[in-house]
């Protein structure tokens, strides 16, 4: 129950958190020079017409007067139109969303699963070839930018040896996206029992996510490593020991417990910033995510699309931190909320 | 501590991390990261083994199929309100019949060319000029449908053009810059012909009109259906929606990702290629990986660099042809010290052309020297005499009151690498003359509405102007009269009186062809630009792929044309 009423009053915080934060973006938005009106309307057009269209985006009005009518706009759900596209934002914002969940989710499972194990074995075999196995894995994947990985990778699996599936982006055109219900590929797939969508949708992300999970994995693994030889130096795995602990119970039971308190805080801060998207692998991989979405976006001052994105990248924040906040009060007894 | 955890060894079995590693261990503990790196492996493995074999079966199912891999997403799909980028253009192109398009010509470079200048009808079957030249009857061709089957008469025709002057948006200027100011200048004669009324005779309406953003022909049935009282237009509706009149429809549209054009099978002109998949592929790399490996037929929006590689690659059919777009660098003549002719005449002359030509285009492309582009009806580069000589140049600003030269700053758009490698030799040049030039990078949003509002003293973009008309006082109306795009400020009286007098006369009139050829001379030497090069249009098909039309009015592919064996 308390736990309850401590999320709701996190949601609830999370109301004059985004307040602020569409004010500082609304602000931000509209310093940077730049008008969408003169990109979309084309030279020939008169200043004339430049002036109604700018009036009919509302672009003429006063800040506040411009702020107040977004605001009201979001109140009633409505994030606006992309000035560019014409697409809705919300809409276009949610078919991405979807796109870039599945690639970080992916990406990060690769990640955690590979990065945790390697970490706590890196520790447990301090200074063996694990251990140095794990370190040079990181190094490189910390150090190998992904667009050079990406693309290599791609060249070798993809146009070299043929086992990877071409850079289509989310799935084989001439397959086609699984019925929509929730907008992950892998996940409706497997709900509708398509398996050709499912195979083709698995051979399109297994790479892009090898290649974002790898760029992550280094700060994983060493937090890891270095939770799992702090836990093990503590005085209670001591204390165990002295008791006479099975030591598999005293790593996987004690020590693992322990060790993963900072690994989750880094998964977290990981997975917020994955996404935002990562322009450079959508835009190898022809990932129709988020990044890509928002650097265009800036790069043609499109107001509503760039609000929309960091409002939506905001929200994502608060929650994955509320949701590590609340897996906390699981595994460390000494949070109390 | 250490005592004690010795003694206790004796009593116990080693923990796992004090106990040197064994077979035993590799293989059990090991498997806790080992297991899941070989599974993932495994897993990895399988499925995309799998998918290869699939593949291609699909691969030879679809082969009747046209895939291109294009560089972005299309955006607003209003053919009068669109802003006509490369991609959404080109889409547009092939989704929109309209009355007049350019006739075919013959074989040109290893490509087939379509006319700039000469015009058959496509919705119209023909038309006829009054004897006076004001009044122009066009005949819409009889039995022609939209795909949902309601006909295409000269009501529809009608109603069309009449959105066009409703949304006044591009096309509307462009009728405008002839003389239809109005829509009731258009009206109906019977169900087959259309009568334009024009104040004055004009050589420019077919040139001005033969694009989808001139007159496109939109389904009445479908704009009236969205029309609402606020937008009666419907341009909400269209910016992702279609009302197709031309030889393909838009089957699907999946953002982001891609989309399917469909042949419309109403329509009277052939249609080779049934349909048309595309795919956003954002980085150029993996588009020319996969048109190699021969995923796709076609990719678009190849980097110029690679060009010379990808013509010595067998599989491929690489077509680089010069356009005629001009891609100058502005000076404000009104700023100091580029109000000072010998200034800017000093700077034409340190420009390394050359070295630009060979670096930054590749030997591709047509190197500029005058306003008015190679492939435009008297278009005359004898007026030029810059060629490269940076001690005339210093001499010339020493004379302009520089001897020492002086600082200044070049605006370009971020992320056009020959934007940024063109002003990089702009930059090198004028160093040689004593002038600082820093560069300044601005996001396109930026760039453009600096452009727009004349606040550049002096820029650079590749993409500067192409003219949907190749008409040589076409080109010159817009760039060196019309308030909106003498982005310079650059206004010579006599350009100007010689534009204003000629502009809607013949083609062949000599005396237009004098005034052009005299208005070229002083602009040449009045250097309001560095007249540096017209970029070549690049496209790449698999060898297989044949029948690419050029169109070097508007460079957007007419898809029913290809032909894929």
């Amino acid at each position: 129950m308390k736990v309850g009423f401590y999320a709701g009053r996190r949601i609830l915080l999370l109301a004059p958190v985004l307040l602020g934060v569409t004010f500082i973006t609304f602000a931000l938005t509209r310093i940077i020079p730049g008008d969408p009106i003169s990109l979309i309307a084309g030279p020939y057009v008169s200043a004339v017409r430049k002036a109604e269209l700018r009036h009919a985006y509302l672009l003429d009005r006063p800040f506040y007067d411009q702020y107040i009518h977004y605001v009201w706009g979001l109140l009633h759900g409505n994030l606006g139109t992309s000035i560019v596209s014409g697409q809705s934002v919300a809409g276009e914002l949610s078919r991405r969303f979807s796109a870039t969940f599945e690639l970080t989710t992916t990406a990060l499972l690769f990640s955690a699963l590979v990065g945790v194990p390697l970490g706590i074995l890196a520790a447990l075999k301090r200074n063996s070839w694990v251990d140095g196995v794990s370190r040079v894995v990181g190094i490189a994947g910390i150090s190998i930018p992904v667009f050079w990985s990406g693309l290599m990778l791609s060249l070798l699996l993809f146009y070299k040896w043929q086992v990877a599936s071409p850079p289509f982006g989310r799935i084989d055109p001439q397959v086609g996206p699984p019925h929509h219900i929730t907008g992950l590929y892998l996940v409706d797939s497997v709900l509708t029992w398509n398996w050709r969508a499912f195979d083709a949708a698995f051979s399109a992300i297994w790479l892009p996510a090898f290649v974002l999970g790898f760029s992550v994995m280094a700060p994983i693994m060493r937090i890891a490593r270095q939770g799992m030889i702090e836990a093990l130096d503590a005085p209670p795995t001591t204390a165990l020991r002295a008791l006479g602990a099975k030591p598999s119970r005293i790593v996987l039971r004690h020590a693992l417990k322990n060790a993963m308190l900072p690994v989750l805080t880094m998964i977290a801060i990981v997975y917020g910033y994955l996404l935002g998207g990562s322009v450079l692998v959508e835009t190898i991989f022809s990932w129709p995510g988020m990044g890509l979405y928002v650097y265009n976006s800036i790069g043609s001052s499109d107001f509503p699309a760039v609000q929309g994105f960091i409002l939506y990248a905001t929200t994502m924040y608060v929650i994955v931190f509320l949701l590590l906040d609340l897996l906390y009060l699981a595994l460390d007894p000494r949070v109390k909320y | 501590m250490f005592d004690k955890e010795d003694k206790m060894s004796d009593i116990r079995e080693p923990a796992s991390w004090e106990r040197p590693l064994t077979r035993r261990d590799i293989v059990l503990k090991g498997a806790v990261a080992g297991g899941i790196l070989v599974a993932g492996g495994a897993l990895g493995g399988s499925a995309y083994a799998r998918p290869t074999a699939a593949w291609l079966a699909r691969r030879r199912a679809a082969s009747a199929t046209l895939f291109v891999a294009n560089f972005g997403d299309m955006q607003n799909l209003d053919p009068y309100t669109s802003s006509a980028d490369q991609v959404t253009g080109d889409i547009l192109t092939n989704l929109y019949a309209i009355p007049v398009t350019f006739a075919l010509d013959g074989t040109h470079n290893g490509a087939r060319y379509a006319q700039s200048t000469v015009f058959r009808g496509q919705v119209a079957s023909g038309w006829k000029w009054s004897k006076n030249k004001r009044e122009i009857v066009f005949t819409i061709r009889k039995g022609i449908k939209f795909p949902d089957g309601t006909p295409i008469d000269a009501n529809a025709v009608k109603f069309s053009l009449d959105r066009c002057f409703d949304v006044k948006a591009v096309g509307s200027f462009l009728f405008s810059m002839v003389g239809l100011t109005s829509k009731s200048q258009i009206d109906v004669l019977d169900d087959h012909h259309v009568r334009f009324k024009l104040p004055k005779p004009t050589s420019l309406l077919f040139g001005n009109m033969a694009m989808f953003y001139g007159s496109a022909i939109m389904n009445p049935a479908i704009v009236k259906q969205h029309a609402t009282a606020a937008d009666p237009t419907a341009q909400g509706y269209f910016k992702t929606h279609t009302a197709e009149s031309g030889p393909y429809v838009l089957k699907n549209w999946n953002v982001g990702s891609g989309w399917t054009l469909e042949a419309n099978p109403d329509f009277w002109e052939p249609v080779a290629t049934k349909t048309v998949q595309f795919q956003v592929i954002p980085d150029a790399q993996q588009r020319e990986l996969l048109v190699k490996a021969g995923k796709v037929d076609i990719a678009l929006g190849v980097p110029l660099k690679d060009v010379p590689s990808l013509k010595k690659d067998s599989r491929l059919n690489v077509v680089s042809l010069p356009t005629r777009e001009v891609a100058f660098a502005g000076f404000d003549v009104t700023k100091k010290p580029f109000d000072n002719k010998l200034v800017r005449q000093a700077i034409l002359y340190a420009i390394p052309y050359q070295t630009i030509m060979q670096q930054v285009l590749h030997g591709q492309g047509v190197q500029l020297k005058s306003p008015i582009p190679a492939g435009t009806p008297d278009s005359d580069f004898n007026y030029w005499h810059y060629n490269t000589d940076y001690t005339k140049a210093k001499t010339l600003l020493t004379k302009a009151g520089y001897p020492h030269g002086f600082s200044t700053q070049l605006d370009i758009q971020t992320g056009t690498a020959l934007d940024e490698q063109t002003a990089s030799w702009i930059q090198q040049g004028l160093q040689k003359i004593g002038i600082s030039v820093s560069i300044n990078k601005q996001p396109s949003a930026a760039f453009t509405a600096q452009l727009d509002a004349k606040k550049h003293a002096f820029w650079f973009s590749s993409t500067s102007w192409i003219s949907i008309n190749n008409d040589p006082l076409y080109h010159l109306y817009w760039l060196y009269d019309q308030s909106c795009c003498t982005y310079g400020n650059y206004l010579n009286p006599t350009v100007e009186k010689l534009v204003n007098k000629w502009v809607n006369a013949p083609l062949n009139d000599p005396g237009r062809i004098a005034a052009v050829r005299k208005m070229q001379k002083i602009i040449v030497d009045d250097a309001p630009w560095i007249f540096l090069y017209q970029p070549p249009q690049v496209y790449v098909t698999s060898s297989n792929v044949k029948n690419l039309v050029f169109y070097p009015t508007d460079l957007f592919l007419r898809y029913q044309n290809f032909t894929k064996s």
